[in-house]
């Protein structure tokens, strides 16, 4: 087994990469219990990726059990040298965007992620009295820009790698970089207009 | 195996290389930032992890829950790839007589001599070879076909550039070469893209392909993709194939491209010169889709407002330079 490192205590503990490669392994080989644990340990952080394209929790729903069960069909295809993290969030990216062309069109949604609309800046105003850092957070993190935001989801909240974020996301890792310190500049001025004495 | 097992990694390990060319006070400051959005409240309502994996499991309810691990044979052991080259091979491929009528004007019958067809910048062509395969060349793009198509049994193309193969059925297997790889069809319409100095990208459509390259081998399914790059066979992907096969209908897909790339582009693709001054920065990277072909000015106007260039027009086409 790994030890365990110290960490942060505010960082979310990403899943080990040793268990990931053991169960890439048993997967491949057929052991349906590896491939639970690669869900429970994965579904909700794939399910809460996938609603940030789709605005159906339904079809987020199903782009995930798609990607699973396409996973599993395949499994004596799996690379035990590539994430296998990686190759789920790039499958449900993928096929959520694919699924939610019905409802925008292709175009739209890729000019969103080049030109980023940001939604206006938060105003002190806007501030709630009595909201909490986390919910204040969640609001801050869903007005990013799209590229900024799943940058950060992928690497801060899911604890991806900057290179598997870059392979997910389709860019060069320093595109990552570049899109996650854009993102972390607009979260400082907001959060400082919350709490200007702790940012 | 140890190299299965890579070195643990803070999260925090890469947010300090990102880091590396902030200026220290804000470094800080951001690092504060990141630390702080792992108290983000989460998303409501919690996905319902249990429920899903018993409607999973019971989807895949006819598999065996377990068979004995195959971690250590040896890969000739494993079933994937001879397993699939046992499967029949030959799925119809129907060329439909509506693809053919609309590019009738381009469509050059292969006559059963050597055949060099090129796509000269700005247009494309289309060839229907002597077994009735369909191939579709994107700009600047060749294909060779030798004195016979059938060569040691075998239907054997050589690809320079992009083109869009729509195989006829038969007996024999229908092979493309690119510079650095061989793509085998066991099915039928699929996208090679293999331009000089960028590897090589498959992307099927429909039916099957094998490709294989420095040894290696990858069968794709439909709407997979799978890439060559510095002569390495990648790992088959998940694909948008209406993407990467829009330049047919004159759609031009550029995801986080460089600069460079995307001029080279627009030069096959609109027959024009694009000299970049050595003060544009060619590595800036540019995002954008257009389904259908868009007019040159307008595509020049984008990419000069995405890239913070702009373009003068020249005798040939244009000059680059830095926006002001």
């Amino acid at each position: 087994m790994i030890d365990v490192l110290p960490r942060p205590a505010t960082v979310t503990p990403p899943v080990d990469p040793a268990p990931l490669a053991d169960w890439t392994r048993r997967i491949r080989a057929g052991d349906l219990s590896a491939f639970e644990a690669l869900f429970r340990a994965l579904h909700a952080p794939l399910v809460r990726f996938a609603r940030t394209y789709t605005p159906r929790p339904e079809a987020a729903d199903d782009v995930v059990q798609e990607a699973f069960a396409r996973l599993w069909e395949r499994r004596d295809r799996l690379d035990p040298e590539r994430s296998v993290r990686a190759l789920l969030f790039q499958a449900v990216r993928n096929r959520a965007l694919n699924a939610s062309r019905d409802r925008r069109t292709r175009e739209d949604l890729l000019q969103q992620h080049a030109e980023a609309p940001a939604s206006g800046p938060l105003l002190p105003d806007d501030l709630a009295h009595g909201e909490t850092l986390g919910a204040h957070l969640r609001r801050c993190l869903d007005a990013l820009p799209d590229r900024q935001r799943e940058a950060l989801t992928l690497t801060r909240l899911d604890g991806l790698s900057h290179a598997e974020a870059a392979d997910i996301m389709g860019c060069a890792a320093r595109t990552v970089n570049n899109h996650i310190v854009r993102g972390l500049h607009t979260l400082r001025e907001r959060l400082h207009a919350f709490d200007p004495d702790a940012f | 195996m140890p190299s299965d097992v890579p070195p643990p990694r803070l999260p925090l390990d890469d947010l300090r290389a990102a880091l590396a060319d902030t200026p220290a006070p804000d470094r800080e400051a951001l690092e504060r930032v990141w630390h702080a959005l792992g108290e983000v409240a989460p998303d409501a309502p919690a996905p319902d992890t249990d429920a899903a994996w018993e409607t999973l499991r019971s989807r895949l309810g006819a598999e065996p829950s377990v068979r004995p691990p195959a971690a250590d044979r040896p890969a000739a052991d494993r079933p994937a790839a001879g397993q699939r080259r046992a499967r029949p091979a030959w799925p119809v491929a129907v060329v439909s007589t509506l693809t053919l009528a609309a590019i009738v004007a381009t469509v050059v019958v292969w006559q059963g001599r050597p055949l060099r067809l090129e796509a000269a910048p700005g247009a494309t062509e289309a060839a229907v070879l002597a077994d009735g395969s369909l191939v579709r060349l994107n700009s600047g793009a060749a294909l060779v076909v030798g004195r016979e198509l059938v060569q040691d049994g075998v239907r054997t193309v050589r690809l320079e550039g992009e083109a869009f193969f729509d195989v006829a059925s038969g007996t024999q297997p229908f092979v493309v070469e690119t510079h650095d790889a061989t793509v085998e069809v066991l099915g039928t319409g699929f996208n090679v893209r293999a331009y000089a100095g960028e590897g090589t990208a498959v992307t099927l459509e429909h039916g099957r392909v094998r490709v294989e390259s420095a040894g290696a081998e990858v069968v794709l399914e439909p709407g997979e993709t799978v890439r060559v790059e510095g002569g390495a066979l990648g790992a088959a992907a998940e694909a948008d194939v209406a993407r990467a096969t829009a330049w047919q209908r004159g759609g031009l897909v550029f995801e986080a491209v460089p600069l460079a790339a995307v001029f080279a582009e627009v030069e096959r693709r609109y027959a024009v010169r694009l000299d970049a001054g050595a003060d544009v920065s060619l590595d800036t990277e540019v995002t954008a889709f257009y389904a259908d072909r868009p007019a040159l000015d307008a595509l020049l106007g984008d990419l000069g407002a995405a890239a913070g260039v702009r373009f003068a027009p020249t005798a040939g086409g244009y000059d680059v330079r830095p926006a002001p």
